[in-house]
């Protein structure tokens, strides 16, 4: 470990770690680029450095589009990546308070407090979470999954019978193209490019780009800008205190980041929704989530980064890549003749560990360059709208269509787009949509595997038995029946105060 | 007439369309079908108990919440529509004068459309910000992340995408 910590500290090292944390930030600011993309477009020019700075630069880049994502999410509600999703919850409203800085030097720094506590657990949890994540098979997925759509009741606003109608939308637009078990086509309407499915990308930029877009149009005439700016002096200090005044909350949403970034096909997303999703249930305020809630932005945040080192330990420890951008890492190992996996750990276990204190220090100097270029980031919502709104127009359009290079994507980000657009009026809120897209690839699969598994050992044996199965179906139910009576007090609050105004 | 434009009722008529839309076809195995399904039925019930409440709203001739537009909301919705126009012109014409120019008309039209107060300078700058955009973009994207945007087929040969 100490050898794998002097490689990394090595000025070439740091160097190319920077160079990689810089294209990270512009990959994940720009909506529709994915880290995916971003670390597999890299590949080619690492193949000139060597092995540890070349997967340092990956590494880098990886950790710093997990941040910069936030970027537009923060300041025009439209997240870089899918793993931004609940960061525009709070940093969009916190925008719109005049308190962009702070989200995004939130965001900044909870990205590099998440980054450290992953890299640490890489580096030094690495074998015993491992053997717990091993425990995951497709019952236990599909249940994280049902756990993970109960942050409907904070998304839903004012009808939670619109937020499960919208989140139902969301699960229903996953499932047009080719069906997990027979390979049937569904929902494809006799349109061949619907075959391939809604990219996730575009369908995320739909819902959340797009009817930004329009609301921006159409607000046009009573206002210029976003939200009024007015830089403040010593942002930084501030914020890093006010995050630093709930420890519990920062180390719950490092090890739920961490822990789900282990687990293969998980990842960012979930991990970022999860965490947001405990941060509300273990709140004793809940009603600023939502509104702005700087804690709304740093559960995020944090997980979605946590789970970005932590998604290499199972490629570190056997082989199997915890999620996409750690494929393409996979990738870049394999193709210098290097088999990640056990093999890797006891030949050049150097390496490994020079990769996760790349991974550790990617985060530090991801917050250092954050919180300077903050200050100039934030200006963005300066730009007088007649000119904003077309520009994030072409922006979505870009980022639709370059995932797949497919035209159709853009139609059906746009088509999305107005459906969620008009919808809003009718008191949906984009949210429970996105994570209906976002988590119907993650329970549907799990979902028809755990039931080709019960033709043989039973329904009740497959998913009510376990550990893990039965924690989460209790999570469940606990998390459902604290929604049920939060809601049932406000509604008595509220006709309280109503009836004493009267 | 405005009473059936009560939210409720719209949303609920909303839902019962989107279901019938997603109506699951046949299959061997059923496992083919039982997650859309399993949304589906949520959409359904949603749907009816929406359109029940709304309905009910309207025979005892209570009016809780009508969706009604504003003078000024008209306009708004005006200038929405008219950028939407705009855009869909876009997706047309990318395929006849190239992604990046059309993109550069696309910007400047909709941000001159948009600019309310139309002096010299502001039109100006509607499109300039734009082709400044779009330099940078093209570059950005077809020579950093290889990204291949439709081309040109109304201009071959004269425009470089």
């Amino acid at each position: 470990m100490i050898e794998g910590l002097y490689q990394a500290l090595t000025l070439s090292t740091l160097l190319w770690l920077t160079v990689g944390v810089m294209i990270g930030m512009v990959v994940g600011t720009l909506p529709g680029l994915t880290a995916t993309m971003g670390t597999a477009l890299l590949v080619p020019f690492t193949f000139a450095l060597p092995t540890g700075e070349g997967i340092a630069m990956l590494g880098g880049l990886y950790v710093c589009a997990m941040f910069s994502d936030a970027i537009p999410a923060c300041l025009v509600n439209t997240p870089g990546t899918p793993a931004a999703m609940a960061t525009a919850f709070d940093g969009h409203p916190m925008t719109l308070q005049g308190r962009g800085q702070e989200a995004i030097v939130a965001s900044c720094f909870s990205s590099a407090l998440g980054t450290v506590f992953g890299a640490g657990c890489y580096l030094l949890l690495a074998w015993p979470l491992m053997a717990i994540a091993l425990k995951f098979g497709p019952p236990e997925f599909c249940w994280l999954g049902v756990f993970a759509l109960t942050i409907i009741g904070s998304l839903a606003g004012d009808s939670i019978l619109k937020g499960l109608g919208g989140a139902a939308i969301g699960l229903l637009i996953s499932c047009v193209g080719i069906s997990h078990g027979n390979e049937l086509s569904r929902f494809t309407f006799d349109i061949p490019p619907l075959q391939g499915g809604v990219s996730l990308v575009a369908g995320l930029i739909g819902i959340f780009a797009i009817p930004q877009v329009l609301t921006m149009v159409s607000e046009l005439r009573r206002k210029e800008f976003i939200a009024e700016y007015k830089p403040k002096s010593g942002e930084t200090l501030k914020t890093i205190k006010k995050v630093m005044e709930h420890p519990w909350h920062v180390l719950r949403s490092s090890a739920i980041g961490s822990f789900i970034g282990i687990l293969p096909g998980a990842g960012s997303p979930i991990a970022a929704l999860v965490s947001y999703n405990e941060a509300i249930r273990w709140a004793k305020d809940k009603s600023q989530f939502g509104k702005g809630d700087l804690r709304g932005v740093t559960a995020s945040e944090i997980a979605n980064n946590a789970a970005a080192p932590a998604a290499m330990i199972p490629l570190v420890t056997l082989g199997v890549p915890g999620s996409s951008p750690a494929a393409v890492i996979a990738g870049a190992l394999m193709l210098r003749g290097l088999n990640p996996g056990p093999e890797l750990f006891q030949n050049d276990g150097a390496l490994v560990y020079s990769f996760g204190w790349s991974l550790l220090f990617a985060g530090i100097v991801t917050f250092i360059l954050g919180s300077l270029f903050a200050p100039l980031l934030v200006r963005i919502i300066r730009i007088p709208l007649r000119l904003l709104a077309p520009l994030i127009m072409l922006l979505a359009t870009i980022g639709a269509y370059a995932i797949r290079n497919n035209i159709f994507d853009v139609y059906i980000m746009l088509g999305l787009g107005v459906f969620v657009f008009l919808v809003k009026r009718l008191g949906f809120h984009p949210g429970p949509i996105g994570l209906g897209l976002i988590l119907g690839p993650i329970i549907e699969p799990s979902l028809i595997q755990a039931l080709y598994i019960s033709d043989a050992l039973g329904v009740g044996k497959v998913f009510f038995t376990g550990t893990i199965n039965i924690s989460l179906i209790v999570l469940t139910i606990v998390s459902v029946g604290l929604v049920a009576w939060s809601r049932r007090k406000d509604a008595i609050q509220e006709r309280e105060s109503t009836s004493a105004k009267s | 007439m405005q009473r059936l434009l009560d939210r409720d009722l719209v949303t609920g008529l909303v839902l019962l369309c989107v279901y019938a839309l997603f109506v699951a076809d046949s299959s061997s195995d059923p496992k083919d079908w039982i997650f859309p399904i399993l949304a589906n039925y949520v959409i359904l019930i949603i749907g009816i108990v929406l359109f029940a409440r709304g309905a009910f709203a309207l025979i005892v001739k209570r009016l809780p919440d009508i969706l009604q537009l504003s003078q000024e909301e008209r306009a708004a919705h005006t200038d929405v529509l008219v950028f939407f126009l705009i855009v869909l012109a876009y997706m047309f014409i990318m395929y006849g004068l190239g992604f990046w120019l059309s993109s550069w008309l696309m910007l400047s039209i909709t941000s001159i459309y948009l600019t309310l107060d139309k002096t010299p300078r502001n039109i100006r700058l509607a499109m300039v910000v734009p082709l400044g955009t779009c330099i940078a973009c093209y570059y950005a994207f077809l020579y950093f992340f290889y990204v291949p945007f439709p081309r040109a087929t109304w201009w071959i040969g004269f425009m470089p995408d």
